[in-house]
């Protein structure tokens, strides 16, 4: 199928027209643009404004409250990457999807009106975080069905003291595994 | 182009494979939970999400892909263009929204480029080249903001940013790298290193200028999306952005 070369004017039209679209679909971002036809079009036209900074990094760590004896297990350990993982690496993939959940869970937190907290537990979010949280717990073995437990998120400042200055941002209900 | 998402598709489908129990049933992403989020769309909607998003169902979804993008590689077709894209809103919504952020939304921009080339080019041999010029005008956007963003910032033009990506846990930096920058003797070389960035990505319109430079810049791109899938793991960034250079080549003849 012939393609035409692009040295024509509606080529450049064209580009300049999507651009147009673009910069003021991403200019509007701020706006509260709701519905999901809008939501479809900001997928077409992202941000790209990725990795500008790394203010803080949440953890998230989680207890058996039947182990008192055990302190907090991490739930987003560290994943070793071999040359493959340029290729593949679904761990660690996996680790930035579940930190990726983790903030968006602080950012739900950090916005969060006056009372009400009990709609927090119940979002989809929370729900997301506490599997993460239980999850890890039984792999771990420190968890079994029926027992109790509760998570915490912290944020730490990025850098090779991350793991010694947490600051706690919040402590779970207690949930029943 | 068309081939390249392909093994972009197949790869990041074979890496959610090996990963499914996280959207089991008793997984992290379960479907009685992401359910809720859809709860509010049309009925008939909610219910083809119920049969193809399910806990059950989403492995075979996944597998399909990886059939329909073996397709491709050997001969790309609407249908498995189509079937490709329609999926691949499906899998990011499963995942609200992404599931591994900008490589998904590349995957989004390229497979909407190819779609719309494929589906309309019955219409007028132009809408290739919009779709063309849509995917191009998109990866030049990618590089180009991030860069302005980050020229912006005092602790990217110093290089401080640089190494606090290098030094978090965040990303799993081997550890080689992090005990490499921790002293102060890295701060000239992560200064310049940052400024090289910056430079690279606020430039990278100028691929634009001519196929000799787009050529260039393309080579420097790959060196380094290679370098962030070893350092931090992005592999993901490596194939959707490789799948997307194609139609920045064909954007590169503009001013023959």
């Amino acid at each position: 199928m012939h393609i035409p070369v692009p040295n024509g004017n509606f080529a450049l039209f064209s580009i300049l027209l999507l651009g147009v679209l673009g910069f003021a679909f991403a200019k509007s971002r701020g706006a509260e643009l709701k519905g999901s036809g809008w939501a479809f079009l900001r997928t077409l036209f992202p941000s790209w404004r990725f990795f500008e900074d790394l203010n803080w990094v949440p953890k998230l760590d989680a207890l058996n409250l039947e182990r008192m004896n055990e302190s907090w297990s991490q739930c987003v350990p560290d994943e070793k990457r071999s040359l493959m993982a340029v290729v593949l690496n679904p761990r660690g993939n996996l680790r930035l999807a579940l930190q990726s959940a983790l903030e968006q869970l602080a950012s739900e937190l950090a916005d969060l009106p006056e009372g009400a907290e009990r709609a927090f537990a119940q979002s989809v979010s929370y729900g997301i975080v506490r599997q993460i949280a239980q999850n890890r717990l039984m792999e771990l073995g420190r968890l079994k069905r029926g027992d109790r437990y509760q998570f915490r998120i912290s944020s730490t400042q990025p850098g090779p003291e991350e793991d010694s200055s947490k600051d706690e941002l919040f402590i779970s209900a207690v949930h029943e595994a | 182009m068309e081939r390249l998402i392909a093994v972009a598709v197949i790869l990041q489908s074979l890496e959610l494979l090996q990963i499914r129990s996280a959207f089991g049933v008793d997984g992290i992403w379960s479907w009685s939970n992401l359910r809720r989020d859809s709860e509010n769309l049309p009925r008939w909607i909610l219910w083809v999400l119920d049969q193809t998003l399910r806990d059950e169902r989403f492995p075979f979804l996944i597998f399909s892909r990886i059939l329909f993008a073996l397709s491709i590689l050997v001969l790309p077709k609407l249908t498995s263009i189509s079937f490709l894209w329609i999926t691949h809103l499906l899998v990011c919504g499963r995942f609200r929204g992404t599931f591994n952020g900008g490589s998904d939304y590349m995957a989004t921009v390229v497979l909407t480029g190819i779609f719309m080339g494929r589906a309309f080019s019955s219409y007028g041999s132009v809408w290739l080249a919009v779709s063309l010029g849509y995917v191009g005008f998109q990866l030049c956007l990618s590089y180009f903001v991030a860069g302005v963003s980050k020229l912006k910032k005092p602790n990217w033009r110093s290089g401080r940013a640089l190494r606090e990506f290098f030094q978090s846990e965040y990303y799993g930096v081997p550890e080689a790298i992090r005990k490499r920058v921790a002293g102060s003797h890295s701060d000239l070389f992560l200064t310049a290193l940052s400024a090289g960035l910056i430079a690279f990505e606020c430039f990278f319109p100028a691929a634009l200028l001519s196929p000799q430079a787009c050529t260039v810049f393309i080579a420097i791109a790959l060196i380094f999306h290679l370098g962030n899938a070893w350092i931090f793991g992005l592999n993901r960034f490596l194939w959707a952005w490789g799948a997307a250079y194609p139609a920045l080549f064909w954007c590169s003849h503009f001013w023959k």
